[in-house]
């Protein structure tokens, strides 16, 4: 039960912020996880052009054999992306409360310039403190 | 549990066989396109049939592709191409290993793939609450494919796949899934 990294992209699809919590995805460069996040962001779009139902969402989840990713958009266009191991339960609360970090530390911070790379020592201090209670339990 | 529809692609990333189920047909738009498994001229007989098609009808016995999409099937097939490698990409980043990415899933549907050896590609849409369907593809490509579109001797390799006997086996089996709803 637990969380790998957790990936923050703004709405014109860059990475804004990444932290890696746990071993278990492959180490890549901050060149490399731009590139994805760009892709991800992308296909999240797509997704929700291809559905043989209408009305669909983004990509929620994402399914592979060593990890799970999930995904929230917020209605701002901010995607929080959570990679955790494949018997993860709960994803979905551990995402709301990276929100509620999020809202305290980032959106509440008067020197942070929305849409730019995430700078705030509070808010990796309570983001770390929060993934590790939810990899202790 | 309702299954949507189900694309191959073949290795050459070409769609080779598009087929639907339970998708409700929009008015106007051409039901029962008699080419489910070629997809250029299932676009061009929607296209045709556009102006006459009944308003909420349903493919003859869901058989063939009906389909009801605001864009072309070859668009929509070149989309779920695209979807299907980036995804595949990104989980072989992320992982390090390839054929890591399994399915994925958003509020209204779920996306299932599976690969084969080859170079095929199975990519199915069920509703959400489907877990693992890699069992039944798996069993789709074995038992169907192998048997009605690879032993067969007089069809061509990487062309659409228009076998009777494999689109009949395939509307079977899949009629025949666990819960599957008509």
């Amino acid at each position: 039960m637990t969380i790998y990294s957790v990936f923050i992209i703004n709405k014109a699809g860059g990475l804004i912020y990444n932290k890696e919590f746990a071993e278990g995805l492959a180490k890549l460069s901050t060149n490399e996880y731009l590139v994805l996040a760009g892709t991800f962001h992308g296909v999240h779009a797509i997704t929700s052009r291809i559905s043989p139902v209408p009305n669909s969402t983004g990509i929620e989840m994402l399914q592979a054999d060593t990890f799970k990713l999930h995904c929230f958009q917020t209605a701002t266009g901010t995607k929080f992306l959570l990679a955790a191991d494949p018997n993860h339960q709960n994803v979905d609360a551990a995402l709301r409360r990276v929100y509620e970090v999020y809202a305290d530390y980032v959106m509440k911070n008067p020197f942070y310039t929305p849409e730019m790379p995430i700078r705030a020592e509070l808010f990796d201090m309570g983001l770390q403190r929060l993934i590790k209670q939810l990899n202790s339990v | 549990m309702a299954i949507y529809n189900l694309y191959i692609f073949d290795r050459h990333c070409a769609c080779i066989f598009f087929t639907s189920w339970n998708r409700r047909a929009l008015p106007g738009i051409a039901i029962d396109g008699a080419n489910g498994g070629d997809p250029a001229s299932a676009a061009a007989v929607a296209a045709a049939a556009g102006g006459t098609g009944s308003p909420g009808g349903h493919a003859q016995g869901g058989m063939v592709g009906s389909y009801g999409g605001d864009i072309s099937l070859e668009e929509e097939a070149k989309l779920v191409y695209g979807v299907v490698f980036s995804l595949r990409n990104l989980v072989k980043k992320l992982s390090g290993k390839s054929d890591g990415f399994i399915s994925y899933r958003t509020n209204v549907y779920r996306l299932h793939y599976y690969e084969t050896a080859s170079g095929l590609k199975f990519v199915m849409n069920t509703d959400p609450g489907v877990e693992n369907l890699s069992e039944a593809i798996r069993m789709i490509y074995s038992q169907i494919y192998v048997e009605y579109i690879t032993k067969n001797p007089l069809v061509t390799f990487d062309a659409p796949i228009t076998n009777e006997l494999f689109r009949n086996n395939l509307n079977n089996f899949v009629k025949n899934l666990p819960g599957f709803e008509r």
